[in-house]
């Protein structure tokens, strides 16, 4: 539980940061456009997201008792929590949105809210939200406009998710998979060197779950840290570098996914995830 | 500020909600004031077109609905998450929406109370009915209508951010504009406070035009606009101080 993720060297470095990637890794879709650049490693090390001591009570219920737990770059760092245990919340504390009660969260340092171009370091999907009255395609313009980005990036968002033929289309015409697909559209906008996602397989078909499986697999070996929450262990299972448990506001475990596997042979994620979060009165927490 | 300014505008044009509101109000202003001033009588001491151009006041109500829509219709939609993550210091994020709103609500209270005037002016000449309306009373009318058109709106931003739930910020609102401020216009000694410091009483005479309850207590149009100023201040005011607080757990 102790141990420090090593963090994994991506073969390029400053080199790489110049070329545009143009295939996906393992089985995806061909031709996704170049949208994402490829990028090196940031000049300062040091985890991407460090959250120390998070509390935060909403009247007298404690959503959060004490989270803490590092995101390193290169690495998808699988959240995991039953319901309630406070995923969303430190998700959105990391992201300024909630005010911490005590507690930390860090962005490569520094605070959210002291970030010199939010769109360009943290991309985030939060909830699938759109307006319904506005096309898929005004709906990134319009984002991409608050964060100085050029119109064209709402088209090349639109391809990548696979949202093209229904950029036109009102989002509230949209299914859950496609508005789930606008969302992870948005979060990507400005290229960004951190991805927060809070359950971003929700509403997604099978092929959208490869698509984004691939995708996040692109994004670590780029040298990006990823940040995903999730309730599909098997899913988890197959793509995350590193693992963060949470039950009931606080982090009950925080290790490499294989280390986790290796301290208990023969038992699965999901056996090794229902221990922690089972309480021991042995109802789930 | 420059890209948040564009951004707003963009959401502005982009949702139909600020296309229909107006092109709507104009509408309904075109068919009442047409209808007022074919059928008309004369009020002795009373200007028949600042009577009849009244009605052209629906403008400001629609601005004040448009900008609590503005700051609440982001909330609804869930919207306000990626707004926040792309610019962090919220403060600018309203100003942005101020500007925005009231640049629109200016254009629409200018082109709503000019083709007003421009129906009612030459109708009441065809009744031979004297308008009591010169040149630069008009322009003062036509004015005054963008002023407050804009000050409504900027007023309904404020509100807005200060009443997050949509359905409550303009149950709110039209309940305080026709319900609240009416009632309570009739009771002695506080009506006259209310006809003259309430919203209707201050957009009536920021517009120059004459509202009901039809009053002489009306502030003289500089000051009135002073006031509504005020008003849109403190609400805006409040509304950032709230906004930059408050958790955003939508």
């Amino acid at each position: 539980m102790a141990s420090q993720p090593t963090r994994r060297q991506v073969p390029g470095g400053e080199a790489a940061a110049m070329t545009a990637i143009t295939s996906t890794q393992g089985s995806g879709p061909a031709g996704r456009p170049s949208v994402m650049a490829a990028r090196g490693l940031p000049a300062t090390p040091g985890p991407a997201i460090q959250v120390a001591g998070l509390c935060k009570k909403f009247g007298h219920v404690a959503a959060v008792e004490d989270v803490s737990f590092s995101v390193s770059y290169g690495r998808i760092t699988g959240f995991l929590g039953p319901n309630g245990a406070g995923k969303t919340t430190t998700l959105r504390m990391i992201l300024g949105l909630i005010r911490p009660d005590a507690g930390t969260a860090a962005i490569d340092g520094n605070p959210y809210a002291k970030l010199a171009s939010p769109a360009r370091t943290v991309g985030a999907l939060l909830d699938a939200a759109a307006h319904p009255g506005r096309t898929g395609r005004d709906h990134l313009r319009v984002l991409a406009a608050a964060a100085g980005l050029p119109r064209h990036r709402a088209a090349q968002l639109l391809d990548l998710a696979g949202l093209a033929p229904a950029a036109r289309q009102r989002a509230g015409r949209y299914s859950l998979g496609m508005r789930q697909r606008l969302a992870l559209a948005a979060a990507l906008l400005g290229d960004p060197q951190i991805l927060v996602l809070d359950e971003p397989a929700n509403g997604l078909d099978p092929q959208g779950i490869r698509w984004l499986r691939d995708l996040l697999r692109t994004l670590a070996a780029d040298g990006r840290a990823v940040l995903v929450s999730s309730h599909i262990l098997a899913e988890v299972a197959q793509t995350a570098d590193d693992i963060v448990v949470i039950s009931r506001g606080r982090t009950v475990a925080e290790a490499p996914l294989g280390d986790l596997l290796a301290a208990r042979p023969g038992a699965t994620l999901e056996d090794i995830y229902l221990e922690l979060t089972t309480t021991p009165e042995g109802a789930p927490s | 500020m420059i890209r948040l300014l564009r951004a707003e505008a963009l959401r502005l044009a982009t949702t139909r909600a600020y296309w229909l509101l107006p092109t709507g109000a104009i509408a309904v202003i075109v068919g009442s004031i047409t209808g007022t001033a074919a059928a008309t009588n004369v009020t002795p001491g009373i200007s028949p077109a600042r009577s009849v151009l009244a009605v052209a006041g629906l403008a400001q109500t629609v601005a004040l609905l448009a900008g609590v829509l503005s700051v609440t219709g982001e909330f609804r939609h869930k919207t306000i998450t990626p707004a926040v993550l792309i610019t962090p210091r919220r403060t600018p994020l309203l100003v942005a929406k101020l500007i925005t709103l009231a640049a629109a609500g200016l254009a629409f209270g200018l082109v709503a109370t000019g083709i007003a005037t421009a129906i009612a002016v030459p109708l009441l000449a065809a009744r031979h009915i004297p308008a009591g309306l010169t040149g630069p009373g008009a322009a003062a009318i036509i004015a005054g209508g963008g002023i407050a058109t804009a000050l409504a709106a900027a007023i309904g931003v404020g509100v807005g951010a200060i009443i997050r739930n949509q359905a409550g910020a303009i149950v709110a609102v039209l309940a305080l504009l026709y319900v609240a401020e009416p009632l309570l216009g009739f009771i002695p000694h506080l009506g006259t406070a209310i006809q003259r410091y309430g919203l209707g009483g201050l957009a009536a005479a920021t517009t120059h035009t004459i509202g009901f309850p039809a009053t002489a207590h009306l502030l003289s149009q500089p000051a009135a606009a002073l006031v509504l100023a005020g008003y849109a201040a403190v609400a805006l005011f409040a509304g950032a101080v709230l906004l930059s607080r408050r958790d955003i757990t939508t």
